[in-house]
């Protein structure tokens, strides 16, 4: 699987990610208290500057982000025709920013190191039952399901093809789902077995 | 209250559906405030139809976890954290409290009325994929991008007559499923 994860290691990623996602959370706040459309923009500029120091796979990251543009600047019409435009800029600045430095810290913290990080904070789950040491394989299961279901899915599309002349639609969910909540069972059964936590 | 391995799978398995949905060519709606319209509401429905509310909302939690760990499997190819900064955030909050929603309303109706598989299943999945998320998507819309109540809601209503629409597949889907995967 593809991760926003860039592998050539800049200054960023001997940041030690904690903190890293402490100077995210600080940004929020403090982006969150400035009212001023210039300050916003120009913190974008900053924000940008920051992706442009990390070379080429830098720029390719930023500009991966344009997808998130038509949501962002739709929301920005709508405003400035409700509110007013100085009121869209703000917003849309604000939103821009917190999105290209969070995006900035899942580029340069590879999946491991969040995991780290992020996994003391579903601690409370134990009390739910969940032990939070089986978060990695369960996040390796969800990450090796993903193909997995893309394959059986196409080999049902043309079991389907092979006996009907219709394109395959909704009919064929059903089967697929038993079939996949089967396999989830059988990969129980054997983790089971083998008791791994 | 603990997990077996079975509930463990499952919900690794249900994660793993929410993302391949995400797969499927999304419709962009720009007038309206752009949100996308994903099949994703789709695989939190049938979480909580199949999974039951508990295993549900681990289920969609483990989904936000991978999201957060930097995989691009939101619809569009996002992810990592930026999605939680986005106007959008609303609505992933709400899918953890419409998985449980889902999931409860339905063992509870099933419970009522055994025989009526899918009425039941098409009642929590509206409930539970609807009126459940989209108070919190709107909100979310309101805080992150400063609109007002009625503009928000404004721009979120146009994705209602979809979600009813996958609210009636799902439905379907459940009452066709062999009984031992129904919760």
């Amino acid at each position: 699987m593809i991760s926003l994860y860039i592998s050539k290691a800049t200054w960023l990623h001997r940041v030690p990610a904690w903190v890293k996602l402490a100077s995210l959370m600080a940004a929020s706040i403090l982006a969150l208290s400035i009212d001023t459309g210039a300050v916003l923009v120009l913190a974008c500029l900053v924000a940008a500057a920051l992706y442009a120091f990390m070379g080429r796979p830098g720029l390719d990251r930023l500009l991966g982000l344009r997808v998130v543009l038509p949501i962002v600047l739709a929301l920005g019409v709508l405003q400035a025709w409700v509110m007013s435009i100085d009121q869209a800029v703000v917003s849309v600045a604000r939103i821009l920013l917190m999105i290209m430095l969070a995006d900035l810290v899942s580029s340069t913290t590879s999946m491991q190191e969040m995991m780290r990080v992020i996994q003391p904070l579903f601690r409370p789950l134990s009390r739910l039952g969940m032990d939070v040491s089986r978060l990695p394989i369960l996040v390796a299961l969800v990450i090796r399901f993903v193909p997995v279901l893309i394959a059986q899915w196409q080999s049902q599309a043309e079991a389907w093809r092979a006996r009907s002349l219709r394109r395959p639609w909704a009919a064929i969910i059903p089967p697929f789902l038993a079939m996949t909540l089967r396999r989830a069972d059988h990969i129980a059964e054997s983790l089971a077995a083998r008791r791994r936590r | 209250m603990q997990f077996s391995y079975q509930d463990l799978v499952r919900m690794a398995l249900f994660a793993a559906l929410i993302a391949v949905l995400g797969l499927v060519p999304r419709v962009d709606l720009p007038f309206a405030a752009g949100i996308p319209i994903t099949a994703q509401t789709f695989g939190v429905m049938l979480a909580g139809l199949i999974l039951g509310p508990r295993n549900a909302v681990m289920s969609v939690l483990l989904f936000l976890f991978v999201v957060a760990l930097g995989a691009p499997v939101l619809s569009g190819g996002r992810g990592g954290l930026g999605v939680f900064f986005g106007p959008t955030v609303g609505f992933l909050a709400g899918w953890l409290l419409g998985a449980a929603v889902c999931g409860w309303l339905f063992r509870l109706l099933l419970k009522a009325m055994p025989e009526r598989v899918f009425a039941s299943a098409l009642m929590a999945s509206w409930v539970g994929g609807i009126a459940a998320i989209y108070p919190l998507g709107v909100s979310g819309l309101m805080v992150v991008a400063g609109l007002d109540a009625r503009s928000a809601w404004i721009a979120a209503l146009v994705f209602i007559p979809g979600d009813l629409v996958k609210g009636l597949i799902s439905a379907w889907i459940v009452s066709r499923l062999p009984a031992v995967y129904r919760t």
